[in-house]
């Protein structure tokens, strides 16, 4: 699903998420820490997985913090700290490597591999209803 | 017999669980822009990395823990006692420097790397942000 393609008008959460990650790529290729900009294949899957993903949530879909590690891959998280709770997207640099998903509930924690977004649909629901 | 490793070890004495460490932030997206909390991208293990750069809170102030790098967006403060709560440790190396040590790199422990990097981030408080 593409930006074009979306059949749902953008919520401002969704909207903001997707600009937080357009912003990522303005940055410089890298600083002092390590690679800054993010890779376009770790773009393209953030921005596919954000908008399906709201696709299927609608309104319900919350904006995340997005940033880059120092590989270039790119990190969404989703906090909701009024229950100690958080959804960690990460989409790699390298198209060869795979998402993952680290959720965390208080003191309960986990990561899922092999991201799709169903995958992220179903932990960002988990995250809404916690 | 003191070997050269437990020498240079014991050249600093342990920090006090009260001591305060100056964790630089050094990308602005290390601050969430919603809450204006640290998040957990400050907390990685870099490869090669021994443990986390901080510096000693008795020996310099935010400001100067931030003018040691070319660019700083903001100051994390942490108590020493806090994070050996979660299982890590603070290994002195100079006068006004130390590593949080303990830390997987995330090739060799991923969920265990961002549930600590997570800790760490709950622990820290901004004490100074750039303009």
């Amino acid at each position: 699903m593409t930006i074009a393609q979306s059949t749902k008008p953008f919520s401002s959460d969704v909207t903001v998420t997707l600009k937080r990650l357009v912003a990522l790529l303005e940055e410089d290729e890298t600083d002092d820490y390590g690679i800054l900009q993010p890779s376009q294949s770790a773009f393209k899957l953030a921005m596919r997985l954000v908008i399906d993903a709201y696709e299927a949530m609608g309104n319900t879909f919350l904006k995340a913090s997005v940033s880059t590690d120092e590989q270039g891959d790119i990190r969404l998280t989703w906090s909701k700290q009024a229950i100690d709770g958080e959804v960690r997207l990460v989409c790699p640099a390298n198209a060869n490597q795979k998402a993952y998903l680290y959720h965390e509930l208080k003191d309960d924690y986990a990561v899922e591999h092999d991201v799709t977004a169903f995958i992220l649909v179903q932990w960002l629901e988990w995250l809404n209803q916690a | 017999m003191v070997g050269v490793a437990e020498s240079s070890m014991s050249q600093f004495e342990l920090l006090a669980n009260d001591a305060i460490i100056y964790r630089a932030l050094l990308r602005k997206q290390w601050i969430d822009e919603d809450t204006f909390r640290v998040k957990a991208d400050a907390y990685f293990l870099r490869a090669g990395e021994p443990g986390l750069s901080v510096n000693l809170a008795s020996v310099c102030s935010p400001e100067q823990c931030a003018r040691l790098f070319r660019k700083c967006y903001g100051v994390a403060s942490l108590e020493v006692g806090r994070v050996r709560e979660i299982g890590l440790d603070i290994q002195q190396d100079s006068d006004n420097h130390a590593n949080i040590v303990g830390l997987p790199y995330r090739e060799d422990d991923l969920a265990l790397a961002e549930r600590l990097a997570g800790l760490l981030a709950k622990c820290s408080y901004i004490v100074w942000q750039s303009e």
